[in-house]
């Protein structure tokens, strides 16, 4: 009986508690032939930077991750049920874009001794703390500075947002109000507490409109370490063609993962993400069906030319990546010319995507050469 | 049992939360409780809602292995005072409903926590792990997890719907919790059972409801609608908490559970109890194997017969077919034969070293021949034995033959003819190179069950395992042979209990199982009364959710499940079932039913 019952326990100890439930790995979404592929399956799921959403219960996280990116309008969120445990998914539409979102229920709290903190909190990436704008904040604050001390104690390297949520509701004026006092108060209670040097971003953000797209790409782009070298590309792409605005976008979220130096105003970021469902919808109507899990490939281009002497110009770069600029009617008189530059600038990106292969690839065997060593010197005990 | 029966619901503002929670109470021996008794009759069950009344009569309801006021307070100031309507069934820490079982001296208390501070922090993590860690996106059902130290649950997790309900469902779990994972996981199928019962009705009742008020305005549109309110109306349409008599539309639904969870730690208290099979010392079965029997120790043996042919004799061997060994040389058989004897209890072993003729099967399992007997073909029809023979080199193949045509009147010429050819080997050196001339062989063998008992890969490892000393495997293999024979205890015990049983068929919690002695002092014994659970009154309105009578073919189906709970119980499979039996029919045969003691 005594083997019997080790048996057992060694068998809940290995699939019973502790075991993730739920993360389901996205990487259906490629075909075979993808360049991207082997990126992402090289990535082990924990070297993932990871992207924390916490708050208060009903302060809408859930909505957030589900109009972002699981495409849900607004409204459906309405019908969500509250989160009852930490839900975790795997986003790798690129290999830019390759992160875990963890999803937390409100109403517990996760530094209990009973969770494994080091887990939860530790590895690389961001804390988003989402404070609902339309009730009464202070509690929320309350535990976002506690929720932002003892993750900083777990992981100083954590990078902390803050969204300021539901601002559809409110005046231009209490907007700007909200977000000053809440930066205020919460930047005052961590110099209270000694920790000046923890630094929080605000963001306002909605379901109802872009602003919460445009948040979650700033979220994103923070935890791409090539985001430099793809700004530079941009603003040299943009200089050289006489273009006002380019982003570069990951179709599938709507995330511009880049964009040129010059500053994002809303207007045109939501012109671009509305262009892009726009390609999207007219391929799905009129596109072949190929069980692509979006109609979007190599030939997807679109120009759009609007009544106010501007145009809008759309190239693929990767799969579910994609080059949208704004610019002026004249420019575009000149298109040999951005075509040109376009291809240059895809061979560019190609080339930064080839050096972070070539580094995964000596990271891959360089990690499992001692696996192999391992198996080896265990080999040979009899 | 001892278990703690609780719900748990996720609920919209606390998170995970133990609303409602039955344990049972019994008088320690030599508590002295027993004397300030009161003995007036007292109501069964009695409602705590009404604070006042409780503190006056608390001490008079609450009868049996009543805890001490101050735990009860200490632990009050443990547990969380945010509650709201969902997650409460009771005031704080007030016991809310008490049944007294005079006749097995237990009381049944049900309260929100657990009344005793290390309980409530063992069923308060359990709660969490069992609403927000050990959960199935979406689904319903039980499962287990747990450990040692923060005890073994199984938790059942159910939604219940409601219009109101973010999601228009909210989720539960009825866990229950205990320190033996033996006897939890072995009352399985029982608990779920009736846990799913239990949840179904409140499920059933929580859909009515739900229909109704969705038959008043359909909650989609009103929540649609509801956007464009203020914050406070949005709230008031959706995400408020509610109360489960709410919810289920019945003010009851606690004293229901209270009685349900009563009958269920009384029921699989009954159903499942520990008990000390006793029977002769375990002494009397184990081989004495202190000498190195004849010369060979049964490493050696190993040695020589090799693998395969070891698997064999021995697989024979434990279920109970007769072994015979076969050659020349009465010293190397009857060494060999010697040598196997640690691998079966001393009952089983009924060894003749070395016979001028063949034995039957009944009065000995180890036989050994000389190469020229043969066995009788009668015998041989039965399949059931098992022939080894050690040949000669350089006669391989010829001693089958020749041996088979004489016959047991002219062996006494043969042997001497044979005597004058080989000298005996005198020691173990002599017989280890003796043996050298001889190739063994598997001659004759009836066809073996699929799978060898659990207990030969055992033996097998241990004896080919070149690092042990003869002396520790002599330990090892007693203790394999000792924790088997508790299992045979209770194989024995459940038996005859099955025999007896058949004589009555009118018994209400089924078979009476579990647990053999060797482990007994890490486990505590379930006590329990023997007074028919038919009196209590919870049971009547159970009783009947249950079929009446059991028809022939149920009958056979639950015969089979019974053997199955039995053998899962004392960590044995189907194929054990050989072995099992063998030892068993010898054990009656050397001791007396009558010392096996119920
Ligand atoms: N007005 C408005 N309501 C929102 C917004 N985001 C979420 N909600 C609503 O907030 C409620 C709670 O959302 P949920 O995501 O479940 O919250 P969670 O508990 O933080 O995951 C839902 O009814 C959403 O419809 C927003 O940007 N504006
Ligand atoms: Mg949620």
């Amino acid at each position: 009986m005594a083997s019997y019952s080790q048996e057992e326990e060694k068998h809940y100890r290995e699939y019973g508690p502790g075991c993730e439930i739920g993360s389901f790995p996205k990487d259906f979404v490629y075909g075979p032939d993808d360049p991207d592929q082997d990126i992402s399956l090289i990535f082990a799921p924990d070297q993932k930077p990871k992207i924390l959403l916490m708050g208060l219960r009903r302060s809408g996280k859930s909505s957030i991750q589900k109009v972002v990116f699981h495409k849900m309008t607004p409204n459906e969120t309405l019908f969500l049920e509250s989160t009852n445990k930490i839900e975790s998914e795997n986003i790798s539409n690129s290999s830019f874009v390759q992160f875990k979102i963890l999803d937390f229920p409100g109403q517990i709290d996760f530094f209990e001794p009973s969770f494994d903190s080091e887990k939860i909190f530790g590895g690389h990436g961001a804390l988003v703390f989402v404070i609902d704008a339309q009730d009464d904040y202070m509690e929320a604050l309350n535990r976002l500075h506690q929720t932002v001390l003892r993750a900083h104690k777990v992981n100083p390297h954590l990078r902390f947002e803050v969204f300021i949520h539901k601002v559809d509701g409110l005046s231009d004026d209490t907007k700007i109000e909200t977000q000053r006092d809440i930066h205020q108060r919460a930047n005052d209670e961590l110099v209270d507490a000694g920790m000046e040097q923890i630094h929080l971003s605000f963001y306002l953000t909605s379901i109802y409109d872009h602003s919460i797209f445009e948040a979650f790409s700033k979220v994103v782009q923070k935890l791409i370490p090539q985001l430099p070298t793809l700004e530079n590309l941009l603003n040299l792409f943009i200089s050289n063609s006489g273009i006002e605005k380019a982003f570069l976008f990951d179709v599938l979220s709507k995330i511009y993962i880049a964009t040129d130096s010059s500053a994002v105003d809303m207007q045109s970021y939501e012109l671009c993400c509305e262009m892009i469902d726009v390609v999207i919808d007219i391929s799905d109507i009129y596109g072949k069906d190929e069980g692509a899990q979006v109609p979007f490939d190599k030939e997807s281009s679109s120009i759009i030319k609007l009544n106010n002497a501007t145009v809008l110009y759309l190239r693929e770069v990767s799969r579910y990546l994609a080059l949208v600029c704004i610019l002026r009617e004249e420019s575009f008189d000149k298109q040999g010319l951005i075509d040109y530059n376009f291809l240059c600038f895809r061979k560019a990106i190609q080339d930064v995507f080839d050096v972070r292969k070539v580094q995964l690839q000596q990271l891959t065997s360089s990690l499992s050469s001692p696996i192999l060593q391992n198996s080896h010197t265990n080999g040979p005990t009899t | 049992m001892n278990a703690i029966v609780s719900i748990c619901h996720f609920c919209e503002l606390h998170g995970p939360s133990v609303v409602f929670c039955t344990q049972a109470f019994r008088d320690l021996l030599g508590f002295n409780v027993i004397a300030d008794i009161e003995t007036s009759p007292l109501e069964n069950t009695r409602t705590g809602e009404d604070e006042e009344q409780t503190k006056d009569g608390k001490s008079d309801l609450w009868k049996y292995g009543r805890i001490h006021q101050d735990i009860v307070a200490q632990a009050r100031n443990e547990t969380p005072n945010e509650t709201c309507v969902a997650c409460r069934s009771f005031p704080h820490n007030k016991p809310g409903y008490i049944s007294n079982d005079d006749s097995a001296r237990v009381s049944y208390i049900s309260s929100q926590y657990p009344l005793q501070t290390e309980l409530y922090i063992l069923v308060r993590q359990a709660c969490i792990r069992s609403l927000s860690c050990e959960v199935c996106p979406g689904k319903e059902g039980p499962i287990y997890f747990g450990d040692e130290a923060r005890g073994h649950v199984l938790s059942y997790t159910f939604f219940l719907r409601d219009v109101q309900a973010r999601g228009f469902h909210r989720w539960y779990s009825i866990m229950v919790l205990m320190k033996d994972k033996m006897l939890l996981l072995n009352s399985w199928p029982f608990i779920v059972k009736h846990l799913k019962q239990i949840i179904n009705n409140l499920q059933d009742s929580a859909s009515k409801i739900y229909e109704t008020e969705e038959s008043v305005v359909n909650h989609r549109a009103l929540r649609s609608a509801a956007v464009k309110m203020d914050n406070l109306r949005k709230q008031r349409v959706a995400g408020q908490p509610r109360s489960l008599c709410e919810m289920v539309g019945e003010e009851g639904v606690w004293q229901h559970l209270h009685s349900s969870f009563t009958w269920l730690l009384k029921a699989s208290g009954l159903r499942l109890q520990e008990r000390l099979v006793e029977g002769p010392p375990i002494s009397s079965f184990m081989a004495d194997c202190s000498d190195e029997c004849g010369g060979l120790n049964i490493q050696q043996s190993y040695n020589i017969l090799g693998s395969t042919i070891f698997h064999h004799l021995v697989h024979h061997l434990l279920i109970g077919r007769q072994v015979i060994l076969r050659g020349n040389s009465d010293v190397i058989i009857s060494a060999l034969i010697k040598s196997i004897q640690p691998l079966l209890p001393k009952h089983c072993y009924r060894a003749i070293h070395f016979s001028p003729h063949y034995v039957d099967c009944a009065s000995c399992n180890v036989l050994g021949l000389h190469s020229l007997v043969s066995i009788p073909q009668n015998v041989m029809a039965m399949k059931n034995l098992c022939v080894i023979d050690l040949i000669p080199k350089g006669e391989t193949g010829e001693v089958s033959s020749k041996a088979t045509p004489r016959t047991s009147s002219n062996l006494l010429s043969t042997q001497e003819v044979i005597k004058g050819d080989y000298q005996d080997p005198k020691d173990v050196q002599d017989i280890k190179d003796s043996i050298k001339n001889y190739t063994i062989k598997l001659t004759q063998e009836g066809p073996l069950p699929a799978r060898p008992p659990q207990i030969l890969s055992r033996i097998e490892s241990a004896v080919s395992n070149p690092t042990l000393t003869y002396s520790t495997l002599c330990v090892y293999l007693s203790t394999i042979i000792y924790e088997w024979i508790n299992k045979v205890k209770v194989w024995i015990h459940v038996q005859n209990a099955k025999k007896m049983l058949h004589g009555c068929p009118e018994r209400v919690p089924s078979p009476s199982t579990l647990q053999t002695s060797n482990r007994s002092s890490s486990i505590p014994i379930i006590q329990s009364s023997s007074h028919s659970l038919a009196h209590s009154p919870v049971m009547s309105t159970f009783r009947s959710m249950s079929p009446g009578g059991l028809g022939e073919r149920q009958q056979e189906i639950a015969h089979q499940d019974e053997k199955h709970h039995l053998l899962a119980a004392i960590g044995s499979t189907e194929w054990d079932v050989p072995l099992l039996e063998f030892w068993a029919k010898n054990f009656c045969q050397d001791s007396s039913q009558e010392m096996i003691l119920q």
